[in-house]
């Protein structure tokens, strides 16, 4: 697909339908589009109107003696696009958060005017005082300062606008045109080419002056090819296209063939490899970089969000390892001093990439481990302020480092994981690189058959199993694939795993990935780009997965 | 314009207000085209967690969904949307429509689709006391459990969910086109852990059901806590085979995957990755499966009952009891609930998932089966089951909050979590004791989710039940 065809599709389908088809009717670009006429209910997300609904409801949480409240404005598009469907969900979510003596309070639903702000904001801040009453006495929660947010706007910066973009030119251009193409490779039976795009509108104001709005776009699409090869049909997928903080530039036609051809060869390899038996004992093993993004985000930077560590998600998603801040701040190693890991919100092209985060707090780019060492936590306003009280050495001053969110104004917000960069060293190794740097032993991932490995964690997030069924495992010897491994898993503590780091990939290895993690009581699912290149980690416990004691 | 107010007495819209919608909804629609149908849910939450002794959130959340279907030709669109006012549900009406045409101009063949499954009209599971339970007292009811927990120098945390919710459907194909099947539900759940700040002791205890009346939150408190205190300090022990008594909380999370491969009668019968498909009949080119089989111990009878007044489900049309196991013998399997295809159609079984289920349970209590024990283990739950094999049923996974050690008839000292691999019917069919079937949490999983899944399970004594390694995590 070239540039200009993108232009044609973005700003001449109605002079191209209007041409082409007099008889027939085609829906045109401006049919599909959410603001065809019948928007009058819900305002733009930087109408007047919506900041004057927020201060009248933040007043009338004030009127009913909040110490604090705040109130998110949530207006979502979804649109999913298959070969020859199309499904389109718009939600709108407002919720109010009220303090008082440190309880919070939080109401929240579906619809957004004046009067409904109003209740909400009532109800929220009634909930705080009732739970101040049942208690008798001021909770631990504070909130930190951060500078007042005044009509602050930001979007996600992208180049074409994905819901400008008619079904039916996805379905051709994308859709059909590379199901047609796989058909013209040798063996190559069909394929499927799944896409979805999000914008999620989204306005806060608080009781302290802060207000503003962002509008935040998602683009992401699956790849999946099924040849006829040696008397079966075998499916191979491709991670070319993760979810994205950008538009529908993110899909370019001719990388997408190109991705074909290789995804064929590489099922064509794969199957013809042999399958080995479970060889159980201590291996070195070299990580793919999506297998190594799913372990930085499980085991680095989830056990590093301080509500976890204080306990807070006890009965939830669970608590930490790294559960004594003022301890191991600066001091726990963690990892091989190969090993720095950032969290960033303001990454380009992040799916959790914003402005400001959902407490009005600017994010900050976090030191999470610096060569090995823990050098910080995962904070948003609440939690750094029980922190201040509760760790007295490294809460004493501690701010929000800007990772409060929520999926939707529906929920409240919680300390979620942002976007995050496993640093590549200065080498050029790349994944095949480190296999033959290892020589012998066993490589993880990195093929097209199967699925992602996700390690098992337990409630600390401190022991891990990995699954070798689910992301294949592959034989190494003298540098080369020799053979998949069947029915291995491996067992590892996480510091022990990070300290057995031996190599890195270097900057031309590193890919991105979306990874998705959950947590909270009720669960709230959110989404952030892991940028992780491959890793070689000595001497790996390989057991039979299925062999029982 | 037309606005519901979802305001304090309308948690939920009810029926009437949704009647109206629906019929509003369908006033958009362009002359000419099909309604297929309309889908209503709307949900209110209570929710109240609580961590670090203190009520950290008491939150009101409430939502609903409108869902549009339209039909041209053989080819069907749909869109969602949150909003009822007129101009947003023209705007799904509209946007269902294009959606339609878009699909009908792709469309090589459109799999023809089984009306759904309704549930029986006015059903309904509901309770007043989960959706009237005053806030105040649910506030003071968290600030005294906690105060428990905080005088033992321990940490407590723990989430109350309580929730009201209705269905609505009006569907062209449907029993009776002219009217909407609506029914209303609640579900609460209560759960609690309580820790040991330095993390070196934890206990938990949850319950759920549709009705907050029957959940002792006060006794879940005390037994967690109990529990915490007893898992302080644990010791290691070597993993290996050993006589397990399970708490019915883990014989449920360990009965997952069986109570799903009861709910597949299609893969038995297609396949061999089903631990209910026997032999692959050369003869007949059919899969042969174990109906009628012995599959565990005698014991052991496995069934789901809509009208069961303790489990609690949301009846609906065709879907009666069915016994799966009985007295260890395979008696009966159900289909995967979706909606089938054409080919689906040909299998003449009425029967569709039913996740929800109890199992039969015995008189030994917990205490005796202790007692009778020489060297074992006492197992509160797993922090995680998952399937490693589907012939087979074999999972993984890890114990969480109280593992202890029995020894001459008493339990000795706490010890460290651990990792187990086996399988429910390897459980089942290596039992010793059970006890009496009591109600779990078993809460649903998301909140947009309507079915519920209750499970009442036994306290299950078992021989040999295998763990592989040890699980240094509190």
């Amino acid at each position: 697909m070239t540039q200009s065809r993108r232009c044609f599709v973005k700003n001449g389908v109605a002079v191209a339908t209007s041409l082409s088809v007099a008889k027939t009717f085609v829906p045109t670009e401006s049919l599909f589009a959410e603001s065809a006429g019948r928007r009058a209910a819900v305002p733009s997300i930087e109408d007047p109107t919506l900041k004057a609904n927020i201060q009248r409801a933040l007043d009338a949480a004030r009127s009913v003696k909040a110490d604090y409240a705040d109130i998110r404005v949530t207006h979502s598009f979804n649109r999913d696009f298959a070969f020859r469907n199309v499904h389109s969900v718009e939600t709108m979510g407002v919720g109010v958060r009220a303090m008082v003596n440190g309880y919070w309070g939080f109401a929240s639903g579906p619809i957004c005017d004046a009067d409904e702000l109003v209740r909400l904001a009532k109800a929220a801040t009634t909930l705080a005082h009732s739970a101040s009453t049942a208690y008798g006495r001021p909770n631990e929660v504070q909130l930190v300062d951060r500078p007042v947010v005044r009509d602050g706007h930001w979007t996600t910066p992208i180049k074409i606008d994905p819901f400008t973009i008619h079904p039916s030119y996805y379905s051709d251009h994308l859709g059909r045109a590379i199901s047609n193409y796989v058909t013209t490779r040798p063996n190559g039976l069909r394929t499927d080419f799944n896409v979805g795009f999000t914008r999620v509108e989204k306005a806060v104001g608080a009781t302290d002056g802060t207000y503003f709005t962002q509008r935040l776009y998602t683009s992401g699409g699956n790849l999946s090819v099924v040849i006829f090869w040696l008397g079966r049909q075998i499916r191979g997928s491709s991670d070319i296209f993760p979810m994205t903080g950008a538009g529908y530039e993110l899909f370019d036609e001719v990388a997408l063939r190109a991705e074909v051809d290789r995804v064929v060869e590489a099922i064509r390899f794969e199957a013809s490899l042999p399958g080995l038996p479970v060889d159980v004992g201590r291996f070195d093993t070299v990580f793919a970089a999506h297998e190594t993004a799913n372990l930085i985000s499980t085991t680095i930077a989830a056990p590093a969000q301080l509500d976890r560590a204080l306990g807070f998600e006890a009965n939830a998603a669970g608590t930490s390892f790294l559960d004594d801040p003022d301890q191991m701040i600066g001091s726990y190693r963690l990892a091989s001093p190969l090993i720095s890991v950032t969290g960033d919100r303001t990454m380009p092209g992040g799916i959790g990439t914003v402005a400001w985060d959902d407490d009005g707090v600017v994010p900050a780019v976090v030191p999470i481990v610096t060569n090995g060492v823990l050098t910080n936590y995962l904070t948003s306003r609440d939690v750094a302020g029980v922190a201040r009280t509760a760790l007295p050495v490294y809460g004493k001053t501690l701010t929000s480092n800007g990772c409060a969110q929520s999926p939707s104004a529906i929920e409240a917000p919680l300390v979620h994981t942002p976007n995050l960069t496993l640093q590549p060293s200065d080498s050029q190794k790349t994944f095949s690189m480190l296999c033959e740097d290892m020589g012998n032993g066993i490589a993880i991932g990195g093929g097209v058959i199967g699925g992602t490995a996700h390690p098992d964690m337990d409630q600390q997030l401190l022991n891990g199993y990995i699954s070798g069924d689910i992301a294949r495992l592959y034989a190494i010897k003298n540098g080369k694939i020799s053979g998949t491994i069947q029915g291995a898993a491996i067992l590892f503590r996480t510091p022990e795993f990070w300290k057995s780091v031996k190599a890195i990939g270097g900057a031309a290895s590193a890919q991105r990935f979306a990874v998705q993690s959950t947590k909270g009581q009720p669960g709230q699912t959110t989404h952030h780009t892991v940028s992780a290149v491959p890793v070689l980690v000595e001497k790996l416990t390989y057991i039979d997965a299925k062999r029982k004691a | 314009m037309t606005r519901t107010n979802l305001g304090e007495d309308n948690r939920i819209l009810f029926r009437e207000n949704v009647e109206k919608l629906i019929a509003r909804t369908k006033t958009f629609m362009t002359p000419g085209s099909v309604c297929s149908g309309v889908v209503v849910q709307g949900w209110w939450q209570s929710e109240m967690q609580w961590a670090r002794n203190y009520l950290n959130v008491s939150a009101d959340r409430r939502d609903l969904s409108v869902r549009f279907g339209v039909e041209l030709g053989r080819a069907s669109g749909s869109a969602t949307t949150n909003q009822i006012d007129d101009a947003s549900l023209k705007g799904v009406v509209a946007q269902a429509e294009r959606n339609a045409y878009f699909k009908q101009s792709k469309a090589k063949e459109t799999m023809e689709m089984l009306p759904p499954i309704l549930p029986m009209a006015d059903a309904t599971v509901w309770s007043d006391s989960t959706f009237n339970a005053p806030t105040e007292q649910r506030a003071k009811l968290i600030a005294h459990l906690t105060t428990a927990s905080r005088d033992q120098s321990l940490m407590s945390a723990g989430y109350i969910e309580l929730r009201g919710g209705e269905f609505a459907v009006w569907d062209a194909e449907g029993a009776d086109p002219k009217s909407v099947e609506y029914y209303t539900y609640s579900q609460a759940q209560c759960s609690m852990t309580v820790r040991h700040p330095k993390g070196q002791g934890s206990g938990w205890a949850g319950l759920s059901s549709y009705d907050w009346a029957r959940i002792d939150a006060g006794e879940l408190a005390d037994r967690a806590l109990k529990k915490c205190v007893a898992s302080l300090n644990p010791v290691a022990i070597e993993p290996g085979r050993y006589t397990t008594i399970l708490e019915p909380q883990a014989v449920s999370q360990l009965c997952e995957n069986l109570i799903g491969a009861l709910n597949n009668r299609i893969q038995a019968d297609r396949s061999a990755n089903s631990p209910f498909s026997l032999n692959y009949d050369q003869g007949l080119r059919i899969w042969r499966n174990m109906l009628g089989m012995k599959v565990v111990d005698d014991r052991i009878t496995i069934e789901h009952d809509p009208e069961d007044p303790e489990l609690g489900v949301i009846p609906r049309p065709g879907i009666g009891r069915i016994r799966f196991i009985e007295n260890g013998v395979l008696t009966q399997m159900a289909l995967q609930e979706r909606r089938f295809g054409v080919e689906d159609r040909n299998i003449n079984d009425p029967e569709k998932t039913r996740s929800a289920y109890r199992m039969s349970g015995g008189s030994t209590t917990t205490d005796e089966m202790i007692a009778t024990t020489k060297r074992g283990l006492l197992v509160t739950r797993f922090g995680h089951a998952g399937q490693l094999d589907g012939k087979s049923l074999l999972c993984t996974g890890f114990t969480r909050d109280g593992l202890w050690l029995i020894e001459n008839g008493k339990l000795s000292k706490a010890v460290k979590n651990m990792r187990f691999t086996e399988s429910p019917l390897f459980m089942l069919n290596n039992l010793e004791q059970m006890g009496p079937a009591v109600p779990v949490f078993r809460p649903v999983r998301r909140a947009t989710t309507v079915d519920m899944s209750p499970a009442i399970v036994p306290t299950l004594k078992v021989n040999d039940f295998s763990f592989t390694a040890m699980v240094d995590a509190v």
